[in-house]
């Protein structure tokens, strides 16, 4: 196993991926989030960055070349800045590649072959090599070429449609942030794991293939799978009244309508009392009662009487629907009058499941978020110190951690040619000036 | 390619030869044990007696919900009873000769029915046990109830989704994503250990949260960065915490969260660039992602350059007319063209560009079958069915879906006959003492 270049914050002993290097030519969310992964557990990380950068360092960014959004996804990678367009740039992206385990990259499918860093051309270099991308729409047919992101790849997948929500034009938009990406991130790193188990036995390295679309649709697995008996009951006749809504011209409002109105897998009115969101004194608690020990629990935690579930349990009675209203007011007035801190103990106590509904940018400092060690401290190069969120998973054993905060671009150029790729200074001097390389040159 | 039942002639999948025994149930460890599964992995799935509870919804037959079957994948079925000293022995001595055991059962009750980590570990030094909590498993609140719904609210999920009920109140994205990232993260966790184990020889714990997922799915707006939030964050915060002190509503936290700092980041042209309209027959969604993108983007709009200075100042006092008098044209243009049209121009042009697709759908959605990313598999109980794919593929060690789900007990008998070293008149009377129960199939 490669040592750990000299100069580098010592790598933990045992982190199970200890040992392995990856090369990381990959942009923006999707491919920085699998190699996140795989730096927290522990693989040395050398991400090749063009000499601009990767373009999400300039987004969100108050300095230059140090966005947040960049940060937060780079952690524990070192930055080699290398112009792949030349063709020096390339031998030495493929001499690096001689020394990897892992190359790891999203852009956009043709566009490795034509910067010399294609499968067919690393394996012939290094049959060990695990090879792994991230495509927009896959990678078997012409829609691999398809420009592809996150925000139209939730539209394509039915994520957005899934999500419900509507601008204030009446149309879908996003479902939540880059969960696209985010699951094909995951997936990926999912697929280099076990192929570097399967080399254990096979020898060799292969092509790990995870898309945008593949994570997008895993998450909506249930919607998108055709079962022909329960489709018959609910599926069949749900898309066909959707399609006639669409067929006639009719808005998203109303598609997302049928789609929620219909209770897939016989939701009761009364279920509706017992979850969803309800307004405190001082915020909003969400309710979800999965089971009728749950539903229970809450009805006795709201105050609701036998009477009034009665008078909601048949949807066909005449009055069903003022008597839902007076039902709901009823019980949205009580909930008032407690803070959600009094609520979610109550719920607890009773035994339904509730959550006070928070914001992602305070969760930093709730204190179980803190006590459960879900933040790890990084000090960073230029913007000093800084709270992140922790490793995907925890192990007891070999543990997963963040080496170290993002780093700057080119901050690892020279180290990385010198020790790795043979290179002497003087060579490394002498690419810096063709504006083969760059450097990170950190200010006085 | 398609994973049918019992294809032998197909190659190992890169976890050919690791056992799992999952005891879990609903969606965050059973989405975990089926990505073992399509990896290769042999999953045995213990259920109590009702099986696991989502069995019984989206269900047209009794015992077989559809989610279930999409979440249950490749397992193997079997019932035991682990409320019963014999039940939890068996349990035991599967766990001795397995190299994975999965759960995301409750916090405390692993221990209480026999299968916690320290008596595991005593009795197969190996094994990896991955297990999936709600908060954590370090503190107190390990043992809160936690599942999905609640995770969303607590971890933030749902004022980032930014959905709004007709009561103005913040509601959760439909699917669980929540889970899915605890899910993925403890798959990512047990396959490492797994390969740590070939250096250190043993086994360990590994832990996943719904919590943590979820703040991992939320990474940039939880995260802590002094200088960007300075900027960004801090005001964005104060703002948000002044409504909420005054008694404010959702509706107004959202705005101040998407208003100010947000916009500040975005010029107004990006605003152009980006997000749904309406086309002759649908709804196409741009994403520009780069320059390029929007260059791109602008051309196939036909958007001008003198269109696009007269909203570059979002402080001339008639800004918002200007703005919507360049939205109004575009949208007009969009509405001449349909969905076809106007995904073929951009993708030309060069900028992401889609559809707005239903995802009841999307199983006859041509590029979806042509990329594989359909497959179908026959169950034991309902037929042929269409799955969407393992979650990731490999060239040389495929993934697949080796069978569909398991019906109640499926494997009940094959498992403790094969693995347990029991004969069939054993298996017999564990069904009669009602420790454990077998699947029959239909006449």
């Amino acid at each position: 196993m490669p040592e750990p270049i000299p100069g580098t914050p010592e790598q933990l002993p045992y982190s199970p991926l200890h040992g392995i290097r990856v090369l990381e030519l990959s942009q923006i969310v999707a491919g920085p989030s699998c190699g996140r992964i795989l730096g927290e557990l522990g693989a040395e990380i050398f991400k090749i960055e063009q000499l601009e950068g990767d373009p999400y360092r300039n987004t969100f960014n108050t300095i230059p070349d140090e966005g947040k959004h960049f940060q937060s996804l780079n952690m524990s990678k070192k930055s080699v800045a290398i112009n792949l367009q030349d063709s020096k740039g390339q031998a030495l992206l493929q001499a690096l590649a001689k020394e990897a385990d892992v190359v790891l990259t999203n852009f956009r499918f043709g566009v490795p072959e034509r910067l010399g860093f294609g499968y067919e051309t690393l394996k012939a270099i290094n049959p060990r090599l695990i090879y792994a991308r991230v495509t927009g729409f896959g990678s078997k047919t012409e829609a691999a070429s398809k420009p592809a992101g996150d925000t139209m790849m939730q539209a394509y997948s039915g994520l957005a449609v899934n999500g419900g929500k509507l601008n204030e034009d009446g149309l879908p938009v996003l479902a939540n942030g880059t969960i696209a990406d985010y699951a094909a991130g995951m997936g990926c790193a999912i697929g280099i794991l076990a192929a570097i188990i399967a080399r254990q036995t096979t020898g060799e390295g292969q092509i790990v293939d995870a898309s945008l679309l593949r994570g997008a649709l895993v998450l909506q697995d249930t919607a998108v799978m055709r079962e022909p008996l329960y489709d018959s009951t609910i599926r069949d006749p749900l898309v066909a009244s959707m399609q006639a809504i669409i067929d006639r011209g009719g808005s998203f409002s109303e598609v997302i309508a049928t789609r929620s109105g219909t209770r897939r897998g016989g939701f009761s009115p009364i279920t509706a009392l017992f979850n969803g969101p309800r307004q405190a004194k001082d915020g909003v608690v969400t309710l979800g009662a999965l089971t009728p020990a749950n539903r229970e629990a809450a009805r006795r935690a709201l105050q609701i009487t036998e009477e009034e579930v009665q008078s909601v349990a048949d949807p066909a009675a005449p009055d069903h629907a003022a008597n839902l209203a007076k039902v709901k007011q009823r019980i949205s007035d009580y909930f008032r009058t407690k803070t959600c801190e009094e609520w979610v103990a109550i719920l607890d106590r009773e035994g339904c499941p509730s959550g006070k509904v928070n914001i992602p940018e305070m969760m930093s400092d709730d204190p179980i978020v803190t006590a459960e060690g879900h933040m790890q401290e990084l000090v960073h190069g230029v913007t000093g110190p800084q709270r992140v969120v922790g490793p995907l998973v925890d192990l007891s054993v070999t543990p997963a951690r963040h080496q170290h905060a993002a780093t700057s671009l080119g901050e690892y150029t020279r180290r990385v040619l010198t020790s790795v790729a043979g290179l002497t200074d003087a060579e490394v001097d002498a690419l810096v000036a063709e504006g083969v390389v760059k450097e990170y040159v950190r200010p006085e | 390619m398609t994973g049918m039942a019992g294809d032998e002639s197909a190659a190992h999948g890169p976890l050919h030869g690791i056992r799992v025994i999952e005891c879990s149930q609903i969606v965050a460890g059973p989405s975990a044990g089926r990505i073992l599964g399509e990896l290769g992995a042999e999953v045995i799935k213990v259920e109590p007696f009702e099986g696991d509870p989502h069995r019984a919804m989206y269900s047209a037959v009794p015992t077989e919900g559809k989610r279930f079957q999409s979440l249950n994948l490749s397992k193997k079925s079997i019932v035991v009873n682990l409320q019963t000293p014999e039940g939890q022995r068996l349990l035991q001595t599967l766990a001795r000769d397995a190299d994975v055991l999965l759960t995301n059962f409750r916090f405390g009750v692993p221990e209480r029915l026999g299968f916690g980590y320290e008596t595991l570990k005593a009795l197969n030094p190996r094994l990896v046990y991955g297990r999936v909590t709600g908060f954590g498993s370090k503190t107190e609140a390990a043992t809160k109830p936690a599942g999905d719904v609640q995770m969303q609210s607590f971890s933030g999920l749902a004022v980032n989704g930014g959905k709004l009920n007709e009561d103005g109140l913040p509601v959760l994205a439909n699917n669980t994503i929540a889970d899915y990232s605890a899910g993925m993260g403890c798959a990512i966790g047990i396959i490492s250990a797994l390969f740590a184990r070939v250096t250190t020889g043993r086994g360990q714990l590994v832990d996943a949260s719904l919590l943590r997922g979820a703040l991992v799915l939320q990474d940039t707006a939880v995260m802590r960065e002094p200088m960007a939030d300075a900027m960004f964050r801090d005001p964005q915060v104060a703002a948000m915490q002044s409504i909420l002190q005054r008694g404010g509503s959702f509706a107004e936290v959202l705005e101040a969260r998407a208003g100010g700092a947000t916009r500040r980041a975005f010029s107004p042209g990006m605003m152009l660039f980006n997000g749904p309209r309406q086309a002759k027959d649908g709804v196409v969604t741009l994403g520009a992602l780069t320059p390029a993108n929007r260059d791109a983007a602008r051309r196939a709009m036909e958007i001008t350059d003198e269109e696009l200075e007269s909203i570059a100042d979002p402080s001339v006092p008639d800004y918002e007319a200007r703005m919507t008098k360049v939205r109004d044209r575009i949208n007009d243009l969009f509405r001449s063209k349909t969905c076809q049209e106007w995904t073929d121009i951009l993708d030309r042009e060069g900028c992401p560009a889609a559809k707005v697709n239903v995802p009841e759908m999307m199983s006859d959605e041509p590029i979806v079958i042509a990329e594989g990313h359909m497959r179908e598999v026959v169950h034991a109980v309902t037929g042929l069915q269409r799955v969407v794919g393992p979650l990731v593929d490999l060239s040389e060690t495929p993934s697949m879906h080796r069978t569909a789900a398991p019906a109640l007990g499926q494997h009940t008998r094959e498992v403790l006959t094969t693995l347990a070293g029991m004969s069939d008149a054993d298996v017999d009377r564990l069904i009669a003492d009602g420790i454990v129960k077998e699947w029959t199939p239909p006449e």
